[in-house]
């Protein structure tokens, strides 16, 4: 399938602490976002070093993903609150443009 | 993608999520809480555990018009008590001074000299509540526990915010000019939140300063909020601040003023801090250096929780016969949703740190399915009968009426209850393990046989139970036996999310007694022997009886060594029980039976100390501890040093079970330094808000943490609001790479929350993990005589 069938739209994704990820859902949720994947005890490095996935008793201090998809129009006002949160406590965020085959899901 | 967003909420604008983002960090200024159905211990100022011990003296204890330690009055006292000894203090000067020159004597004297001219704080009345403060309360109680509220508010249909604006625009409590002020706020709260600041003037580099400010006012409803919003999510702190802020500008009442608290001489707290924890501390690792050997040749090994009630009763048992105890979190490695026969709903019987991974259901065992359904059968009526008795509270007008009516109905029983003081109270909750149905937990539904293995194999490393098994083996949880306690699950297993321990007791023996974990544990290293039986066991720690789970279904051929192990540890629970109520208040010498007793008496609000004057934890093998009477004030997690060389099981107690006893200390340390504000009050004048928590009186905010029934007496405080002292048997080179390599260990260790301290390279040498690598930890001489005198 060629990328013309398809609708673009703007993808957010965000690594943050697991214990701030719920401000970040709710924030998504608030900009009007229809849905979002997380992925819980994300690794990797960084710039605060190596990060290990979930520890093995402790789920809480570890990082998550938090990924979302939303159309064009509704990307800024997202992009701009989670700067504000990001602002203020850990966490990276990626945005980039993205296609998507099932555009009404995401509307 | 997942978790799909209402279909109601509008998307907010730019400056609406600017808000909401602030809000969200604003209710860092507290932690949340848990509320009383599964009450788990948590540091209130848990958000600001990175910036260290220091700063929630200076900042985030204050923040909240809070105390971070003990006053200067207190510290002065414990002085003149003996409690801290003149050498202590001086030490604890000279550790912090650079400049500080001769003697204790003149060291102290010049110390106490330099105190400030007003010591301590002391507040002069109760914190007055304002019109909006009123109002917002008056709310939450209604909108957070609807069940409790006098006239039903629609909540569950418009949300937290909607609901309150829907309500109070009709309000005939406000004026005219104040409903059309809250008819004209926007439909979202985040937007109201936006549009409020907005009108009051709160530019937006002082919105964040600004919320936390408005949230410290309620600390007790804001923390609740919190809680809600990781948990249900039908609320969250921004719905809360645009109900306050609503207020504040249909009220036309100003902006909260910051909390009032005096500017914290933090380096001399932390003099006195240290002072003060030196004699616990000292006493732990003296007891260390003279503790014996472990048992070997046990007849049954038992493994308690690491909880420091578990530590009495593992003293006696071990003097009482030949048996070997281990300490372990005491959900035991089962990270589930556990659905007790009778219970309504399953509940997450695991750390709050875990998020539970199966849902395991209680099942009557074949042939037991007519005695489960009249336990089930029962179970439902009782819980008919006090709904029908409680429904007229619901009703306005209803409950005077009611009492007339059934007053002498409910008039005996209430004498019989007095009277007999809990004589007769039967097991009546549905996690019990004493309920004499024979149940099975269905664990081949809820794990393949691989998870089952995985799970065996990680309860038995992290143990460092990997050979030398004794012929049983028994899994021991802990709960409590208490009535009218509104505080009851804070007595219970903290490992198992504020549940009774026996559930998971019960499916970590399934586990290890299935043919096929025991055949997948001998593939990968642990065999366990054929005749070593594991059983699962209750510890109550009000009462002090253990209870073993499951006996119908112990062989035949084993029953007498069982029967031994029980008649033995009632010999130890009688000894902890006449020990322990040496410390309850009014129990005098009392038998064990008179402890039992008074846990069940309706009117008793000291049914047990619970884990006050928690003062350290301890992670390595028995050998350490063992013959130590450690006065059931530490933790006591087992550790195999030489089972470990990769220290993963070491890792995984560091960032788990050390995490758990720091939120316990810390909550009896903060109920302790500020009961007012850290603490719930006397159980005396609670009100309950639904399951949500207490209110002290009718009004007001909802109350934090412990009751002073849990942290002192009339005499004064009972807990002694120290540091967790971590003892840690383990190689230098291990410990630092897991404090380097974990947040939230080095967040505990350099933050100072805890003092983590190993063996030295001689008997009766420690040595501290710091910032700038392991130093000597000194133990002070010379204050024998002062201690002694003190106690």
């Amino acid at each position: 399938m060629s990328r013309e069938a398809l609708t673009k739209m703007t993808k957010i994704e965000v690594v943050a602490r697991t214990v701030d990820a719920d401000a970040v859902r709710r924030q998504i949720v608030a900009a009007g976002a229809t849905g979002y994947t997380s992925l819980p005890a994300v690794t990797g490095l960084g710039h605060h070093g190596a990060h290990e996935g979930r520890q093995l008793f402790n789920d809480r201090d570890a990082l998550t993903l938090i990924i979302t998809v939303v159309p064009d129009d509704r990307a800024d006002d997202l992009i701009e609150g989670l700067r504000s949160l990001l602002d203020l406590t850990a966490g990276v965020m990626f945005v980039s443009d993205t296609f998507v085959s099932r555009p009404h899901y995401f509307r | 993608m997942i978790a799909p967003a209402p279909a109601t909420t509008p998307a907010s604008g730019a400056r609406a999520l600017r808000v909401r983002a602030r809000a969200e960090i604003a209710a860092n200024v507290i932690a949340a809480y848990y509320g009383l159905d599964a009450a788990i211990a948590v540091n209130p100022v848990l958000p600001s555990l990175g910036d260290g011990f220091t700063a929630a003296l200076s900042h985030a204890a204050p923040a909240v018009g809070a105390r971070g330690a003990l006053t200067e009055q207190q510290f002065r006292a414990h002085l003149a008590s003996g409690r801290i000894a003149r050498s202590e203090l001086a030490a604890s000067i000279r550790r912090r001074s650079t400049v500080a020159h001769g003697d204790d004597a003149a060291l102290v004297e010049s110390f106490l000299a330099a105190a400030p001219r007003e010591p301590g704080h002391e507040r002069s009345a109760e914190h007055a509540l304002s019109a909006v403060d009123e109002r917002l309360a008056r709310w939450c109680r209604a909108a957070l526990a609807p069940e409790a509220a006098a006239w039903p508010v629609p909540v569950e249909r418009l949300g937290f915010y909607r609901a309150w604006r829907e309500v109070s625009r009709r309000d005939p409590s406000l004026s005219r000019h104040q409903r059309r002020r809250v008819a004209d706020l926007p439909d979202s709260p985040d937007a109201a939140l936006a549009d409020v600041l907005e009108r009051l003037g709160v530019v937006d580099d002082d919105q964040l300063d600004r919320l936390r400010t408005e949230l410290a006012q309620l600390p007790g409803f804001a923390a609740y909020v919190r809680w809600r919003a990781m948990t249900s999510g039908d609320v969250g702190v921004v719905d809360l601040l645009a109900v306050r802020l609503g207020l504040v500008w249909a009220l036309g009442e100003p902006l909260a003023a910051p909390r009032d608290v005096p500017k914290v001489d933090v380096d001399r707290v932390l003099i006195w801090q240290e002072a003060f924890e030196a004699a616990p501390h000292r006493q732990v690792l003296d007891s260390l250096s003279t503790a014996g050997s472990a048992t070997l040749d046990a007849a049954a090994h038992l493994v308690f929780c690491i909880d420091p009630r578990s530590e009495g009763m593992r003293r006696h048992l071990e003097r009482t016969g030949p048996y070997a105890t281990t300490g372990f979190a005491g959900f035991f490695g089962i990270a589930a949703l556990v659905e007790p026969l009778a219970a309504l709903e399953p509940s997450a019987s695991c750390p709050v740190l875990l998020t539970p991974r199966h849902l395991i259901a209680e099942r009557p065992a074949p042939g037991a399915w007519p005695a489960a359904g009249r336990f089930v059968g029962r179970g439902a009526v009782g819980r008919a009968l006090r709904s029908a008795l409680k429904s007229p509270d619901a009703l306005a007008g209803a409950p005077l009426g009611w009492a007339e009516a059934s007053g002498w109905v409910l008039g005996p029983s209430a004498v019989a209850r007095s009277v007999l003081a809990g004589r007769t109270l039967a097991p009546s909750r549905p996690d019990d393990p004493r309920t004499g149905v024979s149940t099975l937990f269905d664990i081949d539904s809820a794990l393949t046989p691989e998870a089952q293995v995985d799970t065996a194999e990680v309860i038995m490393r992290t143990m460092g139970m990997v050979d030398g098994f004794a012929p049983i083996v028994v899994f021991v949880g802990h709960g409590t036996s208490t009535t009218n306690n509104a505080f009851r699950t804070a007595l219970d297993c903290g490992a198992c999310g504020g549940h009774r321990g026996a559930p998971n007791a019960r499916i970590a023996a399934a586990l290890l007694n299935a043919p096929v974990v025991r055949t997948g544990l001998a593939e990968r290293g642990i065999s366990i022997p054929p005749d070593t039986l594991f059983l699962a066991g209750e510890h109550d720690t009000a009462t002090d009886v253990v209870t073993i789970a499951d006996l119908e279904r112990v062989p035949e051929d084993r029953r007498a060594e069982v029967e031994r192990l029980l008649a033995d540890t009632r010999r130890a629970g009688d000894e902890l029980a006449r020990e322990r109520a040496v410390e309850l208040p009014g129990a005098g010498s009392g038998s064990s039976r008179a402890v039992a007793r008074r846990s069940r008496d309706w009117a008793q609000v000291y049914p047990e100390w619970g884990l006050a004057r928690n003062a350290a934890l301890i992670i390595g093998p028995r050998s350490l501890s063992a013959g130590a009477d450690l006065h059931r004030r530490v933790f006591l997690h087992s550790y195999e040093p030489d089972h470990d060389p990769q220290g993963v099981a070491l890792e995984t107690i560091l960032t788990a079970p050390l995490v758990v006893a720091h939120w316990i200390n810390a909550q009896y340390f903060y109920s302790s330094v500020d009961p007012e504000v850290f603490g719930a009050g006397t159980k005396t004048v609670h009100n309950l808000v639904g399951g949500a928590g207490v209110l002290s009186g009718p009004s007001g905010d909802l109350r934090l943490g412990l009751p002073w029934q849990s942290v002192g007496t009339r005499s004064g405080l009972h807990h002694e609001p120290v540091r967790l002292l971590v003892v840690v048997d383990a190689p230098r080179e291990r410990i630092e790479r897991i404090v380097r390599q974990a947040d939230v260990v080095n967040d505990l260790v350099h933050g100072q929350w805890v003092i983590l301290v190993r063996p030295g390279e001689s008997a009766g040498e420690w040595e501290r993990c710091t910032a700038a690598g392991w130093q000597p930890w000194m133990m002070e001489p010379g204050s024998g005589a002062e201690q002694k005198e003190a106690a």
